[in-house]
């Protein structure tokens, strides 16, 4: 088997833990799963959260049935046009296949996929048991795009090489050294960016790319909702890049700068304050004082907009208090859009954040919140009933956990049916949050049954209560 | 006429078909009480496993992971099970522990069943949980497979001997029953007089139901209690084939009887059924139970104007590709498609002139080529439905577009004609779209 040195995986200077000193405090940053109390996706998961969404690319999975079967149709990133991203493939190794290797099965189904679907590119993802046995795909790949004359993309990032955001940066780093850079954009304009960990969930997406078509701002290449195969081979020649919500990609931006000068920043669409400041930032790193003057404009015309459509929610949402668990940048974007609406934030899950994150955090909320390091189920309804906090705000994973003890709950991860990106996004959230919170069925369900009140008596006489519904229901 | 099984595949499984052991041995430990089941292999395993079980049922899953790193594969994973074990037992308390290899673990070498083994054996005398495991590599067979290894781990370990309870009666089923299956036929069996032990028990843990205190395990289902007993019932019945090698086992140890039922879908299927509970239980069959069969029959005297002569594709695991194809041959209707993700020898029954194994894209060509007008498959089907303009039926797993999944029942009289019912409204409901779209004729 091919061991990937850990040291290796976790050098991103981008990242501030790994600017500490000393290598094991760089490698603490990303602590070791505790088998028989952990939650969350491997790295497998992540690379996939990363690439699938490239909508005209076919997905394979080398390997045995479960990691695919499981985990395809599963996603909320929506697509404009093609949908070859939708469909699992995989190898679906066998006994035998495993025992006399499952090179030429994964070249074989490489060649059947391209002559029968035609995708832009293949992506072949190598899993646990692939990577136990030493599976060489790099070099089937390399076959494969000689034969079929398509991109065939090794994604060597099997699920025990970490968590998620491991597997989102590391897909990063694929794209780096397969895709971006391998062909040249028909135009180009002095207004072309990248977004980076944008993945159009729920067709959020769209809530934003109206407002940079009214800047003149365009989008060159999106890593990677709703994006073709096409649009990420060229990201290197955009003027600037966004990181969206993404510690995992700040990797891919990094390089981007090393490599082709492509300045980028971090920003969020989420909440008023946060996109605003998007905008703003998009325009400053273009450098054109027109571009930031209407920049400046569309701010006042949309924040106002915004503002009417808002005023009912906020009347309704103020000091309401939210418990967040969610993901690392995700968490302070979040908070910055929930202190938009008003809402306190009592509790913050920051297990995956990162020491910036942190500060940003603090910056925002001060010392009133309570920062969650282990968000378990048990922990998370303790600190949303210690804080008589009106809704949890978390992933899916966590809506039984809130809907079973009767708390409000609003989903916010990629499994997620509604978008609240953009000042339009901000509008959806609050009516999300205020028809989750003011929903008629709370009161139906937290209130037990007639014959469990504990001030209900129960007439020792039977047939004296029959009497008494009898006489109610006729009034004669 | 045998029915021909065509085993033949291309190179990449498209739009899969077919789920992992695992996740069958999953489902099965779901259906046990204050159970945790365990994925030893990494982290994905559970947490894709979770998700998609949290999907289908609208549930909180409970499931665990010994959340193998590339460094304790290499090492061997015995260390990480150990610790999980204890840390899950110390943390949540579990009565019932159902352990679970992968392929990451069974093609590592992981010797899973020692490492129970001596964690049973060390907890002996406290207070300790129950702790079963189940060999379900993801590289051979399926979701079938994985539920039955799990029922026979438990079946195999678990019992203890004693006396005959008398009247006592096991209630084996498959994954092919819904929750609320389970606990009709759980009621039938009642309704003789008998006391029946379901195993695994869906019903009661996997049904939704709110309760008093969130709890981080099954809050229902087979208990430890139950399953102990289970070696001295009178008889096993056997619900759908996957069970059937676990009805052996505690024949073989403890000479109970076992009857198998490859479905109880159906007027002619349920009968059988019903006339073997009459005989061993020797009581007449109750008039509530004569008069559920009287309503099937008007059932489908109605239903089969509908469902004579359409044209069906089906794609479901085999006991559940078995009961509902058969109920609609039965009914007058033509299954033109059958595919199944995984070989069972009652295959063989499918009244289909061949079954498929294959994927979702296997079924999408035959139900093209054959004029499907009806799709009975899981939610994953639901674009294949669409592109070929046909009706969908959610059925078999996952279903997590629709709800109240685990409340339609398919089994016993009265199952039978819910799932008439359905299958019927599907049919007339997608026709009134068609003739609104203007897509008729």
């Amino acid at each position: 088997m091919t061991l990937v040195k850990p040291i290796e995986l976790f050098d991103e200077p981008a990242c501030d833990h790994n600017r500490q000193k000393k290598v094991e405090d760089r490698i603490k940053g990303c602590p070791v799963p505790k088998p028989g109390a952990t939650a969350g996706g491997c790295a497998f998961d992540g690379a996939m959260i990363t690439l699938v969404p490239i909508t005209d690319a076919a997905h394979l999975v080398h390997g045995p049935i479960a990691c695919c079967a499981n985990s395809w149709d599963a996603r909320g990133s929506l697509s404009s046009g093609p949908s070859l991203n939708r469909h699992g493939f995989t190898t679906d190794l066998s006994e035998t296949d495993l025992i006399f290797g499952g090179e030429a099965k994964l070249q074989s189904a490489i060649l059947e996929i391209a002559s029968k679907y035609s995708p832009a590119a293949i992506f072949v993802y190598s899993t646990c048991v692939t990577a136990l046995i030493g599976e060489d795909i790099g070099s089937v790949c390399e076959t494969a795009q000689e034969i079929t004359g398509i991109p065939v993309i090794p994604v060597q990032v099997p699920g025990f090489l970490g968590s998620k955001s491991l597997g989102n940066r590391l897909a990063g780093d694929v794209l780096f050294n397969y895709v971006i850079g391998t062909s040249e954009p028909a135009d180009l304009t002095p207004y072309d960016i990248n977004l980076l960990g944008e993945y159009n969930i729920a067709g959020e997406l769209w809530s934003v790319l109206p407002l940079f078509e009214r800047l003149g701002i365009r989008v060159l290449s999106k890593v990677s909702g709703d994006s073709r195969y096409s649009e990420i081979t060229w990201a290197h020649r955009a003027r600037a890049t966004m990181v969206v919500c993404s510690k995992a990609l700040l990797g891919l931006a990094r390089k981007l700068q090393e490599s082709y000068g492509v300045p980028w920043f971090e920003g969020s669409f989420y909440g008023v304050s946060d996109m605003s400041q998007t905008l703003r930032s998009i325009a400053k790193l273009l450098g054109d004082p027109d571009l930031q003057r209407r920049t400046e404009e569309l701010i006042v015309l949309e924040e106002t907009k915004a503002a009417v459509r808002l005023s009912p929610y906020l009347d309704l949402l103020r000091g309401r208090r939210a418990v967040l668990y969610t993901g690392g940048v995700k968490s302070w974007s979040l908070v910055s859009a929930l202190m938009d609406l008003g809402i306190e934030v009592a509790g913050i899950g920051i297990k995956k954040s990162t020491s910036e994150d942190l500060d940003r955090i603090r910056a925002l909320v001060g010392e009133k919140s309570i920062l969650i390091e282990q968000g378990t189920a048990a922990e998370l309804l303790r600190i949303v009933n210690e804080t008589e906090s009106d809704i949890l705000i978390a992933g899916g994973r966590n809506q039984y956990t809130a809907l079973k003890s009767r708390v409000p709950f609003l989903d916010i991860n990629q499994e997620r049916h509604f978008a609240y990106a953009g000042y339009d996004g901000i509008v959806e959230l609050a009516k999300r949050l205020h028809l989750a919170i003011s929903s008629p069925i709370w009161g139906q369900v937290r209130a037990p049954a007639p014959w469990e009140k504990s001030d209900h008596q129960v007439n020792p006489s039977s047939d004296s209560s029959l009497t008494q519904i009898q006489l109610i229901a006729d009034p004669e | 006429m045998m029915t021909r099984i065509d085993k033949t595949r291309g190179w990449a499984v498209t739009d899969p078909l077919k789920h992992s052991q695992a996740l069958g041995g999953t489902m099965a430990f779901l259906g046990l009480n204050r159970s945790m089941p365990l994925l030893h292999g990494s982290q994905g395993c559970s947490a894709f496993a979770k998700a998609l079980l949290t999907r289908h049922f609208r549930e909180p899953i409970p499931l665990q992971t010994t959340a193998l790193v590339q460094s304790t594969v290499v090492m061997g994973g015995e260390e990480s099970l150990e610790v999980a074990l204890e840390t899950i037992t110390t943390t949540l308390h579990p009565d019932i522990i159902g352990v679970l290899s992968t392929g990451l673990t069974e093609m590592s070498g992981d010797d899973s069943a020692a490492i129970v083994k001596s964690f049973s054996e060390s907890r002996c005398g406290e207070d300790g949980p129950l702790v079963v495991f189940a060999a379900t590599p993801d590289f051979s067979e399926g979701l079938e497979r994985g539920w039955a290894s799990a029922v026979e781990a438990v079946v195999s370990t678990v019992p203890e001997d004693g006396s005959t309870i008398p009247r006592q009666v096991n209630l084996l089923v498959g994954p092919s029953l819904t929750a609320l299956d389970v606990e009709e036929l759980h009621g039938i069996v009642k309704s003789f007089d008998l006391k029946p032990i379901a195993l695994p028990n869906l019903s009661g843990s996997m049904d939704g139901h709110l309760t008093e205190d969130w709890s981080g395990l099954t809050t229902g289902g087979t208990t430890a209690v139950e399953l102990k007993t289970i070696g001295r019932s009178e008889v096993t019945l056997a619900v759908g084939s996957s069970v059937f090698a676990a009805g052996s086992k505690l024949n073989n140890r403890f000479g109970i009887p076992a009857l198998n039922y490859p479905r109880l879908t159906g007027l002619g299927a349920v009968d059988s059924f019903i006339s073997d509970l009459s005989e061993i239980s020797g009581i007449v069959v109750p008039g509530e139970l004569m008069h559920w069969r009287r309503r099937l029959a008007d059932a489908m005297l109605d239903t089969h104007f509908i469902l004579g002569g359409v044209r069906v594709a089906l794609a479901l695991e085999p006991d559940l590709l078995l009961a509902i194809s058969s109920l609609l041959d039965e009914m007058g209707a033509i299954v033109v498609a059958a595919v199944s993700p995984t070989s069972s020898p009652i295959l063989d029954l499918i009244p289909c002139d061949e079954v498929k194994l294959g994927d979702l894209a296997e079924l999408e060509t035959r139900a093209s080529e054959a004029g499907a007008e009806l799709i009975i498959a899981s939610s994953h089907a639901r674009s294949i439905a669409q592109r070929l303009g046909a009706a969908h039926l959610r059925i078999g797993f996952p279903v997590f577009d629709r709800f109240g999944q685990q409340y339609q029942l398919t089994a016993g009289y009265r199952g039978t004609l819910d799932l008439l019912f359905s299958v019927a409204n599907c049919l007339t409901s997608h026709d009134e779209l068609r003739i609104h779209s203007g897509h008729v004729g």
